[in-house]
C-alpha cells in the first residue's frame, strides 16, 4: 500500500535526525536521475534515506566518525545515476505496462461514461437556457411553451443538430476520459507522465479521428462534422493537460457555462428555424405569387386546365432524415373519381412523373419567402414515374419517396410534370409546399468522409 | 579493467534467490535483508547494496514481494517486504534450479574427469 508522498519525505518525520549534506545531495541526484513518476521517486527517496540512516549508524558503531561513515555508506550504495538506472529498469516491467494500459483504458471508459452524462446534462441545461433566452426574447412566453417546444422537436428530430449536440457532450467525455486514463496509466505503468500523455494523446487522437471520419454514421452538415471532429482534439487536449489543473474551478465552470450557452444560442438561432421567430403573418399577394410562379416557369410552365386551376393538388409532404416523400391528388371535386375534368386533363399527358429539385430560398416580396428550384441546376436530381392508381391510395392519388440521404443538399421541391398534347413538358401541380410554404427537408446521414465526398 | 570475481558474478545471479529466502521467514526492510543475508552466510558474502534495491523493486514489480510502510523497531518508518504466494512459488523454482546447478558445479569441480 503506498502512502501519501508527504509521508515519504525524509525530513517530514520529527523522530528522524537530519541527514548529512552529502547524503542529501546523493538523494537529490538519485531523484533527478530516476525516470519515474513523482510519487515513485518520493517513495524511493524515503526508502533510501532510511537505508542511509541504518547504514551510517552501523558504520559509526564500528568506530568511524560521522563524516567518514556517511562517505562509506555512499560508497557501498554506489553511483546514484547507476542505481537510478537500475531502479528505473526494475520498475518498468512489461507486466506493469500492460496492466497500466488496461487499467488506463478501464478508467478512461469510466471517465467517458461520467463525462458523457455530465456533458449531456450541461448540453441539456444549455439548450434549455438557450430556449429560454431565444424563446423569451423572440416570442411571448406562452407561445414559446405551446408552440416552440413541439416545433423544436420536429425541427431537430434526426437532423444534424442532434449530432452536433451529442458531439459536444462527447467532447467533454473524451476530455475526462483522457485525463483519467493518463493518470491511471502513469501510476500503474511507472512511465513518466510526459511519455504516457504523448502516447495517449496520439493513440486516442488517431483512433477517435478515424472513428469520427470513417465509422460514426449520423445526420451530417458542416456544424455536425466540425463538432464530431472536435472530439479527437478534446481527447488529445485532455491527455496533454496536466493532471492537476490550476484553473479556479468555480470561475472556470462559470466561463465554460457562459461560452457553451453563447455558442448554443448562436447555433440554435441559425440552425433551428422555429426559434428564429414566427413566420411573417402577411398576405400572399397576387403579385408576389405571380413572381414566384414565373421562377418555376424556368423549369416547366404550369398547365392550367380551367379557371387557372392546376391539374393536381398536393396531399402533403413528409420528410425524414434521409428521405423525402410527396403525395398528390387529382384536383377534382371527387378526388377518387377518374372521370372529372382534372382527371380527363391528366389523361392527355404522357410520361407523367415526379421530379425532385434542389430548392433555394426565393424572396418573392419583402414579406414572403418561398422556395424555388435551384437555378444552378438545369435538371431534377431524380425522377420517378407517377402512378395514379396505387394500391395504397387508390385511384386519383400518387405518392413518391426519394432517397436523398447521401446528398449534401437538404432542401427540396417535388412536383409532377408531364408531356402535354403539344409535346412540351408542363408542371401539373402548383408549387405549394408542405402546407407551410417551406421546402421538403432532408439531412445527410453517413460518416464525415461520406459527407465530404458526397455530391451537393 | 579488473575482472569481476566469481563471487560477485554469482551473487548478482543469485540475489533474487537470497532475498526471497530470507524474506520467507519474516518481513524485513532493505537494510535488514542485506544484514540477514550476511549473517546467514556466516559473513561470507552479502549482495552489494547498490544491486539489492533494484532486485527488491524488480521482485515487487513481478509480484513476488509486497511492500508496506510502517514503523520499524527503531522507530522511523521503513519499507517492509514480505513474500507473496507467487514469490513462494518463484523461490521453490529458484531453489530447485540452484540445487541442480550447485550439484553440477560440485561434481565437475570435484572430479574433472567425471563425464
Amino acid at each position: 500500500m503506498l502512502e501519501p508522498d508527504a509521508a515519504h519525505d525524509p525530513n517530514s518525520s520529527p523522530d528522524e535526525t537530519p541527514l548529512p549534506a552529502e547524503i542529501d545531495e546523493y538523494l537529490r541526484r538519485l531523484g533527478a536521475a530516476l525516470d519515474l513518476p513523482a510519487h515513485v521517486r518520493a517513495e524511493i527517496a524515503s526508502e533510501m534515506a532510511g537505508h542511509f540512516r541504518d547504514s551510517i549508524a552501523a558504520i559509526e558503531s564500528e568506530g568511524l566518525d560521522p563524516e567518514l561513515a556517511a562517505r562509506e555508506a555512499i560508497a557501498r550504495l554506489g553511483s546514484p545515476t547507476e542505481l537510478a538506472a537500475e531502479l528505473t529498469s526494475a520498475h518498468r516491467t512489461t507486466r506493469r505496462l500492460l496492466v497500466g494500459a488496461a487499467g488506463g483504458v478501464f478508467h478512461a471508459s469510466l471517465g467517458a461514461a461520467g463525462g458523457l452524462l455530465l456533458g449531456i446534462a450541461i448540453v441539456a441545461a444549455a439548450v434549455c437556457g438557450a430556449a429560454v433566452v431565444t424563446g423569451t426574447l423572440l416570442r411571448p412566453p406562452t407561445e414559446f411553451v405551446y408552440a416552440s417546444l413541439p416545433a423544436l422537436r420536429a425541427a431537430i428530430a434526426g437532423l444534424p443538430m442532434v449530432t452536433a449536440l451529442l458531439s459536444w457532450a462527447c467532447c467533454l467525455a473524451a476530455f475526462v476520459a483522457a485525463r483519467r486514463g493518463v493518470a491511471v496509466s502513469t501510476r500503474i505503468s511507472r512511465r513518466t507522465p510526459a511519455a504516457v500523455r504523448r502516447i495517449w494523446a496520439i493513440a486516442g487522437f488517431v483512433t477517435l479521428f478515424v472513428a469520427a471520419v470513417f465509422v460514426v454514421s449520423a445526420p451530417q452538415n458542416l456544424l455536425s462534422a466540425l463538432s464530431l471532429l472536435a472530439v479527437p482534439f478534446a481527447f488529445a487536449a485532455g491527455a496533454l493537460t496536466n493532471s492537476t489543473p490550476r484553473v479556479s474551478l468555480p470561475r472556470g465552470k462559470a466561463i465554460a457555462a457562459i461560452c457553451v450557452l453563447a455558442i448554443l444560442s448562436a447555433s440554435f438561432a441559425r440552425n433551428v428555424p422555429a426559434w428564429s421567430g414566427p413566420p411573417p403573418d402577411v398576405a400572399d399577394t397576387p403579385q408576389a405569387h405571380a413572381a414566384q410562379l414565373r421562377e418555376f416557369d424556368r423549369v416547366a410552365p404550369a398547365w392550367a386546365y380551367v379557371d387557372g386551376r392546376p391539374v393536381l393538388a398536393e396531399g402533403g409532404g413528409l420528410w425524414g432524415s434521409g428521405v423525402i416523400r410527396q403525395a398528390v391528388g387529382i384536383l377534382d371535386p371527387d378526388p377518387w373519381s377518374t372521370s372529372g375534368p382534372a382527371a380527363r386533363a391528366l389523361s392527355q399527358f404522357k410520361d407523367v412523373r415526379f421530379e425532385a429539385w434542389r430548392a433555394v430560398r426565393f424572396d418573392a416580396s419583402p414579406d414572403i419567402a418561398e422556395w424555388i428550384p435551384d437555378p444552378a441546376y438545369s435538371a431534377p436530381y431524380a425522377t420517378a414515374t407517377a402512378d395514379f392508381n396505387t394500391v395504397q391510395f387508390g385511384p386519383g392519388h400518387a405518392e413518391v419517396e426519394f432517397n436523398v440521404g447521401r446528398v449534401r443538399t437538404t432542401e427540396w421541391i417535388v412536383f409532377v410534370t408531364g408531356i402535354g398534347p403539344d409535346g412540351r413538358r408542363y408542371r401539373l401541380n402548383e408549387p405549394e409546399f408542405n402546407m407551410g410554404g417551406g421546402p421538403l427537408v432532408s439531412s445527410f446521414t453517413g460518416t464525415i468522409w461520406q459527407w465530404l465526398t458526397a455530391s451537393t | 579493467m579488473r575482472r569481476p570475481s566469481i563471487r560477485t558474478q554469482l551473487l548478482k545471479g543469485t540475489t533474487p534467490l537470497l532475498v526471497l529466502t530470507v524474506v520467507r521467514d519474516s518481513e524485513l526492510y532493505g537494510y535488514e535483508i542485506a544484514q540477514r543475508i550476511r549473517e546467514r552466510s556466516g559473513g561470507a558474502f552479502a549482495p552489494s547494496e547498490g544491486s539489492l534495491y533494484p532486485a527488491l523493486h524488480a521482485l515487487e514489480a513481478e509480484g513476488a514481494l509486497q511492500a508496506d510502510w510502517r514503523e520499524s523497531d527503531k522507530g522511523p518508518k521503513r519499507r517492509y517486504y514480505r513474500i507473496t504466494d507467487k514469490g513462494g512459488a518463484l523461490l521453490a523454482e529458484h531453489e530447485a534450479e540452484w540445487a541442480s546447478f550447485a550439484r553440477g558445479v560440485a561434481r565437475t569441480v570435484a572430479d574433472p574427469t567425471n563425464a
